[in-house]
């Protein structure tokens, strides 16, 4: 046994702990046999199955599941899971009716809106020409604080009764990442994106007169008190759009089989005029998406893998319809031309087969 | 989730005959399953997900599945698969920062782990996919290096390989002092 091994052997021992802990806090509850289930997602019946396996996992339920499974799958076919009072009015999602030349179907998802007491916000800062050079997202709430190398911070006047604060410059993430220590449980945490060591001081400076500005409430709740550092805006505050009530995501994904380039389309039930910045990493460029104002965001490798840029594209299809689509290995241009040729999914997604012969050629 | 036929071709389905052992096989795979889909998700919710992802999956096609050699490596397998790529999906189309997800799922259910553990696990999320699967299922399930094989469906020499490589890796990373 070596010290790697030694590492490896604790980490799966506290790795299975955390498992049994969240498993046992919310155990899953038996469906009735007979009962309507209700889906949080509107439209997709075989999703609200799916979320509800585990509830119906014992005994005869499970034929149950396995009928409702069928019954949502099958178009026209009958469901008993019932259209919630909560749901979004229903769009049809955007998607790409064929697959791409040299892409494999990948999945198709409907993800519901997460539960969290964490509040968010968001705070950018633009250049003369008004573009965003920098973001900065701040989180409020039940939040672990992060290993790594940090340095303790003076705690700012401003966050009564915290206890701590401390800075972390992580370079594998490429992030600028400050913590404090709320009260027991309720941790503060700005984050920002720094692709080079040269951004990286007057950055972390910057966020540090940012925190000095924001008050926190007894709900998590972000705002702001005073002035902020000059160039900066607080520009959304509040429940992040993947867990807001009520948000569907839908999404898909043409993944090639060795994991590289992908092409992704999300449609996200929202409203939200800010979703763009809650999307974005931190740069935002306007641009005209499908006769939409939109814009290109640009992921670097840290997060994607890829060695150039992956460029995204948000825009507002239409009331409470935002799209997002994304593509490693292509330009912005390109991925603008493959956003024209996004057809509507006849109001839920229609099954995506792995395998799928139908193909399309892509745009140089 | 789409709905796969049966080994007959037969769009029906699963009767509760059908369907003889899953109970007890959930039972058995459902905590396993959810940390090998964290061990690679680094997120508590996404992790519940994938695992009921793969059992609804061995669910709707039971009858083969649980006729195959090992059932449980074949929901691994599911799970190893889909929370790679989907993951890195659903970083980046969702995410402001990379760290969103983890930030959630922090506050999900797995606070509480050691910052060392959390360390040794973001370390082995960052190693290329491959790796990151053959050293997860080797950490989490003891899998020798033909079951990790069997599971991932590649060679035993390709197994070996990135279970060699992460190794390198990791002990490059994690035993020189860098953990605090």
């Amino acid at each position: 046994m070596n010290d790697l091994d030694d590492l490896l052997d604790s980490a799966a021992v506290d790795l299975r702990a955390a498992v049994d802990r969240l498993l046992t806090e919310e155990p899953y509850e038996l469906a009735p046999a007979t009962a309507e289930i209700t889906c949080p997602v509107v439209g997709l019946p075989q999703r609200g199955a799916r979320r509800v396996l585990v509830a119906v996992s014992l005994g005869v339920a499970a034929a149950v599941v396995g009928g409702l499974i069928a019954a949502g799958s099958r178009s026209g076919g009958d469901t008993t899971i019932a259209t919630p009072p909560e749901s979004l009015s229903t769009f049809a999602p955007l998607h790409l009716a064929t697959t791409p030349t040299g892409y494999a179907t990948g999945q198709k998802v409907t993800r519901p809106p997460g539960i969290s007491d964490v509040r968010a916000a968001i705070l950018v800062k633009r250049d003369a020409s008004g573009k965003v050079v920098d973001k900065v997202i701040a989180r409020a709430g039940t939040l672990s604080e992060f290993a790594g190398t940090n340095t303790a911070l003076t705690v700012p006047p401003n966050l009564a009764g915290a206890t701590d604060g401390s800075i972390q410059f992580s370079s594998t993430e490429e992030i600028v990442r400050l913590q404090f220590q709320l009260v027991v449980g309720r941790r503060l945490l700005l984050e920002a994106h720094h692709p080079d060591n040269l951004t990286t001081e007057r950055l972390a400076g910057e966020m540090q007169q940012l925190v000095a500005v924001l008050r926190i409430d007894d709900t998590n709740d972000i705002s702001v008190t005073s002035a902020l550092p000059v160039g900066w805006e607080f520009v959304a505050a509040g429940n992040e759009p993947e867990n807001a009530v009520p948000t569907s995501v839908q999404a898909f994904e043409v993944d090639r089989p060795d994991g590289g380039a992908k092409i992704i389309v999300s449609n996200i039930g929202s409203d939200d005029p800010a979703l763009p910045y809650w999307e974005m990493l931190d740069t935002l460029t306007p641009l005209t998406v499908r006769g939409h104002d939109g814009f290109v965001s640009l992921d670097t490798n840290v997060y994607t893998g890829s060695a150039t840029p992956v460029p995204t594209l948000i825009w507002q299809e239409g009331p409470g319809h935002w799209v997002t689509l994304r593509a490693d290995g292509m330009s912005t241009d390109q991925l603008t031309a493959l956003a024209e040729t996004l057809t509507a999914a006849d109001g839920e997604w229609t099954s995506g087969t792995a395998g799928t012969t139908t193909t399309t050629t892509l745009a140089p | 989730m789409t709905h796969r036929p049966t080994p007959e071709g037969s769009e029906e389905p699963p009767t509760a005959r059908d369907s003889s052992g899953f109970d007890r096989f959930y039972r058995e795979q459902l905590r396993p399953l959810v940390a090998v889909a964290y061990a690679l998700s680094g997120n508590a919710a996404v992790a519940e997900d994938f695992a009921q992802d793969a059992l609804l999956a061995a669910l709707h096609d039971w009858p083969r599945v649980s006729r195959l050699e090992n059932p449980a490596g074949w929901v691994r397998r599911v799970v190893a698969n889909r929370v790679v790529s989907s993951f890195r999906r659903r970083v980046v189309e969702s995410t402001a920062l990379a760290t969103r997800l983890r930030v959630r799922d922090d506050g999900g259910g797995f606070a509480g782990m050691p910052a060392e553990s959390a360390h040794v696990w973001e370390a082995i999320r960052r190693l290329p996919r491959r790796q990151a699967q053959v050293i997860t299922l080797r950490t989490l399930d003891r899998s020798t290096v033909a079951e990790i094989a069997a599971i991932l469906d590649i060679s035993e020499e390709s197994a070996s390989t990135h279970l060699r490589r992460a190794r390198h890796t990791l002990s490059r990373q994690l035993t020189r002092g860098d953990l605090s």
